[in-house]
């Protein structure tokens, strides 16, 4: 498998009321064309943010202080706006959680899809309806020559990130990168678009990034896993290291606290204290420090260093995994 | 709330020159309309000796048709067309206020009633309504204040109405029902403290347009009479004198375009403090 | 145990009217179309489904917080569902609460904590001084601070709002509080210490609760008793872990399949063919609601509506397949 994308040193800040905010350092990672990369993370723990600084569509008030970002062996930060431009839709393409601020309510589907085509593709008129009609199938709509005349607004939810998947895909990009594709989803609708993903994703060979709060989701899909936290990667590994044998304080109490709902025994729930940290706080030493039962004093003060294990698995934590367990 | 906008308020005032210059114009121009008070000068008195001399030591602004100190006269006329502006503005904006809220609270046939007022209002032209109505009713200051107030609400009401429709929707106004909150408290204490700063953004462009109302007015001659003067109504006299002494109209004209801007310069800085700003940064979940 | 029922709800509907034209034939949406049920005292009743099934709408009604359209609702005997608005106005606030689902609309931004937490007990003209003894006991409750009461909305996170939204519902000593999906707006790491706290403000004040959620597996461990809803009916309900381990519904072992589950085992198979179709739904008069999406469906399926049956003990489902 060939290298797709690497990630080295990548830092964003904020610009808030005249003071600058660290909202993600250090972000180290690479994904290999084929493979489904799973981001997990809670509100603050700049997921989403680290993508949007990979593609270049951070908000005004943020900035990549520092970093590269290396797809297929270019550096894709220092491109021209134009040339930037220009791969996203062809190379890499993005999905959202919510599909309504993609989508223009006052366009049709048919137009937002003519669109996305002419510009990465060309072709004209004619080949751009036929690709277009040829999409919307593909992702399931039936009656796509009828329901492509149709309104956002008039799709429901689902449907509606079917449209997006199907623009993201038209132009056959190498990475597909989807923010919370599903939360907003019903359960049904939620299997429905990950099985969808699945298959297009085989058909053609994409790499994807998955962006999620959901550990369910991210392990039926994904065959790599990071998980984020207070801007950093706390831990990275395969799909089975990561949900079986987790090295991080973080990543166990997540899976602690999913398993006990689903194995349904009603005694209390294993609960993580505390709240995630928010942008304002400034942290000298680890992000998790303030939640974790495992803390002691180095903790506080200084970030820890990443502890490695077999085949690439590594965790951002002073203590071992294996001390972990004897705790 | 209140107080952390006020502060990050307070710093881009200093930092916007646009909008520092027009606060310190408005301060400026309020003090000077106050403290004449104080002033043991007449802007009546008359000195027909010394008509419509230029701008000297003496007479900072000249002297006008009446051998009046201009100065004395231009401060008065601010302080007339400011008090109209101010007064104007409050009216419009309790009745618009009043009738946006209660047509978007209680919707239904209520809403359609007072919406269907503000059609039509809105549909006449203004300046034919507020000629007619000052023609019939007797003139004064009063009058002009009532008469501006009464022909510029609806558009305050449109926009408190929006807002009211959408904040109905909200869990903590359906919770306030729910409890059994008399709908009057709801409105009181829940809606229009979440619609000021729409209402105070809405507040500067009224005094704005009060002004260049009352000025019109005056300017026609159906707003201030002499001998009172407003900004509006010195430009009316300046008329006639064009050519001996054209300082008579630029200086009230002048004035009136300068606070005119500082109001709606002030205005949109509020109404960027006022804005829900996007959250920046991640989103729930 | 199952004691005395404190709500009962028979064939209640609910439709809200669509607005179209003066001269065009009047439509409803059928938000909730014909729900019976029984909760108990002390119990947690378990409404589970997806966005648009009338769960929230069930819910709001049975506190009146909706004038119902049809069908009888009894508070502890007494029936309430006709009853007038101001009737109704000294049983809720009093017995009845709510805690919604979104922290962000459930408190009002511009009031302190204070104030938002006196607002139930002002209304029965409680005086300040008992408002913020009663507001500080309840915010120690909920986990939070006494200090807390000054500050605003904005100061907190998603989960410490919804805290503040949980003690506002307690502050009137109600009976029965409606969670309305109470922990989906919130982070993964918090909703384990909601659902906590939900639990022990049961036991502690002996409530009764309504919850809803679309999440089958925190609605199962929540609850003593689930109802599956679709399509603004009841189609199946019984003893938690009965539907839960046993699924009977074809759409409730569709909504079981399809939560995504870190561990393959807990995946139950066989999710319908159909599945495609459940995103077009259309309202069927007629015949079962699930009809489009069902494996089993069948010509008498698309003729007539099923009714909730009792199965097996204590385990009700509205399908031909299992009641011919």
């Amino acid at each position: 498998m060939d290298k797709l994308m690497e990630v080295n040193n990548l830092k964003t800040v904020f610009k808030l009321n005249r003071k600058i905010l660290t909202a993600i350092q250090d972000i180290n990672f690479e994904i290999y064309s084929g493979e489904v990369l799973g981001v997990v993370g809670e509100s603050g723990s700049g997921k989403s943010l680290m993508m949007k600084s990979i593609m270049g569509i951070l908000p005004n008030n943020a900035m990549i202080e520092e970093g590269q970002v290396l797809y297929k062996g270019v550096n894709i930060l220092s491109l021209e706006e134009k040339e930037k431009r220009k791969l996203r839709g062809k190379e890499i393409s993005m999905i959202f959680q919510d599909p309504m601020t993609a989508l223009d309510p006052l366009r049709t589907v048919e137009y937002h899809l003519k669109e996305v085509i002419l510009r990465h593709q060309g072709g004209g008129k004619v080949y751009s309806r036929k690709k277009a009609i040829e999409m919307l199938k593909k992702v399931g709509i039936r009656n796509a020559e009828e329901r492509m005349k149709q309104y956002p607004h008039e799709f429901s939810g689902g449907m509606r990130q079917r449209v997006l998947i199907a623009m993201a895909l038209s132009c056959e990009p190498s990475l597909l990168i989807a923010d919370e594709p599903v939360t907003a989803l019903d359960v049904t609708t939620q299997l429905q678009i990950l099985n969808l993903l699945k298959e297009l994703q085989i058909e053609h060979q994409m790499a994807i990034i998955l962006i999620s709060h959901d550990l369910g989701v991210t392990s039926d899909m994904c065959t790599r896993v990071i998980i984020m936290y207070g801007g950093r990667i706390m831990e990275e590994g395969t799909k089975n290291q990561i949900f079986f044998h987790p090295k991080h304080p973080y990543t166990k109490a997540l899976l602690r606290s999913s398993m006990d709902i689903e194995k349904g025994i009603g005694r209390r729930l294993y609960t993580i204290e505390g709240y995630p940290p928010s942008l304002n706080e400034y942290l000298q030493g680890c992000p998790f420090e303030k939640r974790c039962r495992y803390a002691f004093e180095k903790c506080r003060d200084k970030v820890p260093k990443y502890q490695y294990y077999e085949d690439g698995h590594r965790a951002l934590c002073h203590l071992r995994g294996e001390e972990l367990d004897e705790r | 709330m209140e107080k952390r906008k006020f502060t990050y308020f307070k710093k881009e005032i200093l930092h916007n020159k646009k909008a520092f210059i027009s606060l310190m114009f408005l301060i400026l121009i309020v003090f000077n309309s106050i403290s004449i008070g104080f002033y043991d000068c007449d802007p009546d008195a008359i000195n027909i000796s010394n008509m419509l001399a230029k701008p000297s030591m003496l007479h900072w602004f000249g002297t006008d048709e009446l051998g009046r100190d201009y100065l004395i006269r231009v401060i008065y006329g601010g302080r007339v067309s400011l008090t109209v502006g101010v007064l104007a503005m409050l009216t419009s904006i309790i009745i618009g206020t009043v009738a946006g809220i209660s047509a978007g609270y209680f919707g239904g046939h209520i809403d359609n009633f007072i919406m269907r007022l503000v059609d039509i209002f809105s549909a006449v032209p203004w300046i034919i309504m507020v000629t007619v109505v000052s023609l019939l009713i007797k003139k004064g200051i009063f009058s002009i204040i009532l008469v501006i107030g009464m022909f510029s609400w609806m558009e305050i009401a449109r926009l408190v109405r929006a807002e009211t429709l959408t904040l109905k929707q909200r869990d903590y106004i359906q919770y306030a029902d729910f409890i059994g909150t008399n709908p009057w408290k709801i409105m009181w204490s829940h809606i229009i403290p979440a619609v000021l700063p729409t209402i105070i953004t809405a507040a500067t462009t009224a005094v704005a347009d009060a002004i260049m109302t009352e000025s019109s007015m005056s300017f026609l001659g159906i707003g201030v009479q002499a001998p009172m003067a407003s900004w509006g109504s010195l430009l009316q006299s300046a008329q006639a004198n064009l050519d001996k002494a054209f300082y008579m109209a630029v200086i009230p004209g002048i004035l009136i375009i300068l606070t005119i801007c500082s109001f709606n310069n002030l205005g949109n800085l509020i109404r960027a403090f006022a804005e829900p700003k996007s959250r920046s940064g991640e989103s729930n979940g | 145990m199952r004691d005395d029922i404190l709500i009962s709800v028979e064939n209640l509907k609910k439709y809200f009217p669509v607005r179209r034209g003066i001269l065009k034939e009047k439509k409803y949406i059928e938000a909730v179309d014909g729900v019976s049920l029984d909760i108990h005292k002390g119990e947690t009743f378990g409404l589970v489904g997806e966005s648009g099934c009338g769960k929230s709408t069930l819910g709001k009604c049975i506190i009146r917080m909706y004038d119902i359209t049809s069908g009888e609702i009894y508070f502890k005997n007494k029936e309430i569902g006709k009853l007038k608005s101001n009737e109704i106005k000294s049983l809720r606030n009093n017995s009845m609460q709510i805690v919604f689902q979104d922290p962000y609309s459930a408190l009002d931004p511009s009031w302190t904590v204070a104030k938002i937490l006196s607002e139930p007990l002002m209304q029965k003209k409680a005086s300040t001084k008992e408002c913020i003894e009663k507001g500080k006991y309840l915010l120690n409750k909920v986990g939070m601070n006494e200090m807390d009461m000054e500050k605003h909305p904005y100061e907190f996170s998603g989960g410490q709002k919804q805290r503040i939204g949980i003690a506002r519902a307690l502050m009137a000593n109600p009976e029965f509080v409606v969670c309305d999906e109470p922990i989906s707006a919130l982070d993964v790491s918090v909703q384990a210490q909601v659902i906590n706290l939900l639990k022990d403000l049961q036991e502690e004040f002996g409530l009764t609760y309504l919850f809803t959620s679309h999440d089958l597996s925190i609605v199962q461990y929540m609850s003593d008793w689930i109802g599956v809803m679709y399509s603004g009916k009841i189609v199946e309900s019984g003893y938690s872990k009965k539907v839960y381990e046993n699924p009977l519904h074809p759409y409730t072992k569709v909504l079981l399949a399809a939560i995504p589950s870190i561990y393959p085992e807990k995946r139950k198979e066989g999710i319908p063919l159909n599945l495609e179709i459940l995103d077009d739904l259309s309202n069927v008069h007629k015949g079962c609601p699930f009809v489009y999406g069902c494996e089993y469906a069948e010509e008498h399926c698309r003729e007539c509506k099923p009714l909730l049956q009792e199965v097996q003990s204590g385990h009700f489902v509205a399908c031909f397949h299992y009641s011919g």
